[in-house]
């Protein structure tokens, strides 16, 4: 069946041509929406608040200042204002909001623009309890501190999908619509953008060619020394603006790489030691430079880094590798570079297929850890020529496992893995952030995540485990671990934990049923190869709490549970 | 030159009903074609639609002609013989004359 998201519309002015935008785009997600609230939007949310019980809802709030503040509406006849009015009338509105927040899934709140046409008090706009624009920079402001901490809120920029079109007198008067067409399309297609997000359509890896790309020039010939990059040179500037933009995507989480036609040690001694490079090896999490095809090179290379293809953004000046990328991995985003290399960097900073509605400590190192791993994997190939076994490797690992209650401090990324782990997951349910967390303080559910180090760094947190208790068996409904760890022993501690924290609410027995989707067989494996009892065809499995799951000798466990284990 | 004119008239007409077919399901969609009904009971469009389209051939017409006459107000203040996109293009084109 095919997945149709709703979308409910709360606004002043009349939205059905927005809700006709929504209902008849044919890209992806499908939405059916509707729209509410014409005249009376504060009136509308507190009816949504009422009545509305479904939790796979999303809402779309875009009122006129106006609506949200009856002062700031006597305010706009040029009368003498107290802000502190308006901006409680502001925190009112917030209150609604954000008790709307709490029963539907995702909700965006449009901040608040006065007109650019409008001259307000004109160069008295600015000063702070006179002019209009200050007024509502005032109200912006105690929309963002009071909503920004909702994790399933979002807050859109009006100017994102204003700007480029006009306020429409006409519509207005003819059928109170205020804006053009465009204005409506915009924010239709922002919106499905944010939607697609948070349904975990984003990009994570960008692979770069560097020819042209990341340097102006072909090293091959020209050499080192006269690549066009930094200096006093508006191309060279170019060049090094658009590594800047690479280096904050990069500390905002997404993974870079490389995929060139060079000669490898030419290229790796040009990254390291050319005194303009922004980016140096330690920004990319793999390369590819060598002299063959770039689709089998980006093949290999994102199996290397254990990413799905459409996760990827392919970067090449030239349009025949371009052209060859795209043919052989259709998933894979293969953006037309500009022609004129000095806008790329404006070109990058327009990409929207990085956002993403939340971002943990692990996204923004990311790339450090995919450096471990690589380090790991260099060591494992040195060991392995010396024959040394997957125990004794294991062992020389020096794995450690650090176990915590849902928290606060590790939600996001808690509910990332949740939401996105396919492999290693026993029943693959999925559940946004806010209902996570309220499933989880139920009396008879316990969680517990899980972060992983070595000796060679830190994996994060990478895995997550629920038990539910009725009366003395334990149940454990899910169980999940990132494939970064995977047969390294960590999947039998977290039995072993289960096993613990089940013994000491008293239960004789956990329980494990495995629900099959077309990706987690390798949980199945495990459990089938596990200590745990499989005693039909079914796939459940069963351990006697008599004793402890065994953990492996090879992990230490620090449990920081808030029982004082 | 009225004839060149009328053709001119057509294609931001045209425009404009591809920008409002993007608001409407797949089977009511506004067909590009003279005898498309615009006005009375058996036309596609609401009264929104009839807004929107006329707003939007205002500003294709402008954008072409540099002037257009208000075309919600004027169509719907008199008796008037416009129904159909021919209609429609005549009365502009004799009104841009």
């Amino acid at each position: 069946m095919k997945e149709v998201t709703k979308l409910t519309i709360i606004s002043d002015f009349n939205v059905e041509q927005l809700v006709g935008y929504f209902n008849n785009d044919t890209s992806l997600p499908e939405i059916q929406a509707t729209g509410i609230g014409f005249g009376d939007p504060v009136g509308a949310m507190i009816s949504v608040l009422q009545e509305l019980s479904d939790d796979a809802q999303n809402l779309l709030i875009w009122t006129l200042p106006e609506s949200a503040s009856n002062s700031f509406y006597e305010a706009r006849k040029m009368t003498p204002y107290d802000p502190v009015n308006v901006i409680k009338d502001v925190e009112i509105f917030c209150d609604i909001v954000k008790k709307l927040s709490a029963q539907v899934n995702s909700i965006f709140v449009c901040n608040w623009k006065i007109p650019v046409i409008e001259q307000g008090y004109g160069m008295l706009d600015l000063k702070e309890g006179i002019g209009l624009r200050s007024l509502i920079h005032e109200m912006n402001g105690v929309l963002y501190k009071k909503l920004s901490s909702l994790s399933n809120l979002f807050l859109l920029d009006t100017d994102l999908y204003i700007s480029p079109y006009k306020i429409s007198s006409q519509m207005w008067y003819l059928a109170k619509v205020p804006f053009e067409l465009g204005v409506l399309r915009n924010l239709m297609q922002l919106v499905k953008g944010c939607i697609r997000r948070t349904l975990g359509e984003t990009k994570k890896l960008i692979v770069c060619d560097l020819d042209d790309t990341l340097w102006g020039g072909i090293l091959g010939d020209y050499g080192s020394d006269n690549l066009k990059l930094g200096g006093h040179d508006p191309e060279g500037e170019a060049f090094k603006d658009f590594q800047l933009v690479l280096k904050g995507l990069r500390a905002k989480g997404i993974l870079l790489a490389i995929i060139s036609k060079n000669t490898e040690k030419v290229a790796l001694e040009a990254i390291i030691s050319h005194p303009e490079m922004v980016l140096r090896l330690d920004d990319f999490a793999g390369w590819r430079i060598n002299w063959s095809d770039k689709a089998a090179n980006l093949s290999s290379l994102v199996k290397e880094i254990n990413i799905g293809m459409d996760s990827v953004v392919f970067l090449d000046d030239n349009p025949s590798e371009r052209a060859r990328v795209k043919e052989a991995f259709p998933q894979v985003l293969v953006p037309e570079l500009p022609q004129n290399v000095m806008d790329y960097p404006q070109f990058l900073k327009g990409l929207d297929c990085f956002d993403s509605p939340s971002v943990s400590l692990e996204d923004r190192k990311r790339t450090e850890l995919y450096h471990a791993e690589r380090n790991r994997k260099d060591e494992l190939t040195r060991l392995d020529e010396k024959f040394l076994s997957l125990d004794d490797w294991l062992k020389a690992l020096d794995l450690q496992v650090v176990v915590e209650p849902l928290l606060d401090s590790n939600k996001v990324r808690a509910s990332q893995l949740f939401n996105k782990t396919n492999q290693m997951n026993l029943s693959t349910r999925r559940m946004n952030e806010k209902s996570l967390v309220e499933w989880a303080i139920n009396d008879n559910i316990e969680v517990f995540v899980i972060h992983v180090s070595d000796k060679f760094g830190d994996y994060g947190l990478t895995g997550f485990a629920s038990i539910e208790f009725e009366g003395t068996q334990a149940c454990l409904i899910d169980f999940i671990l990132s494939c970064r760890v995977i047969g390294k022993g960590v999947e039998k501690t977290i039995l072993h934990i289960a096993s613990i924290i089940s013994q000491k609410r008293g239960a004789v027995v956990m329980t494990a049923e495995f629900i099959e989707t077309p990706k987690n067989l390798p949980c199945l494996e495990f459990f089938k190869k596990s200590k745990m009892e499989n005693h039909n065809s079914k796939n459940t499995f069963e351990w006697n709490l008599n004793n402890a799951y065994p953990k492996p000798e090879n992990i230490k466990i620090q449990m920081d549970l808030n029982d004082g284990t | 030159m009225a004839k060149n004119s009328k053709q001119k008239v057509l294609d931001a007409i045209y425009i404009a009903v591809a920008q409002v077919n993007e608001l409407r399901p797949s089977d009511s969609q506004l067909e590009c074609v003279e005898s498309e009904l615009v006005l009375g009971e058996s036309s596609k469009l609401d009264s929104l639609g009839f807004v929107t389209l006329m707003v939007g051939i205002e500003q294709a017409v402008k954008d072409g002609f540099g002037s257009c006459p208000s075309l919600a107000i004027e169509l719907t203040k008199q008796e008037t013989s416009v129904k159909d996109i021919g209609d429609l293009a005549t009365f502009i084109t004799d009104t841009l004359d």
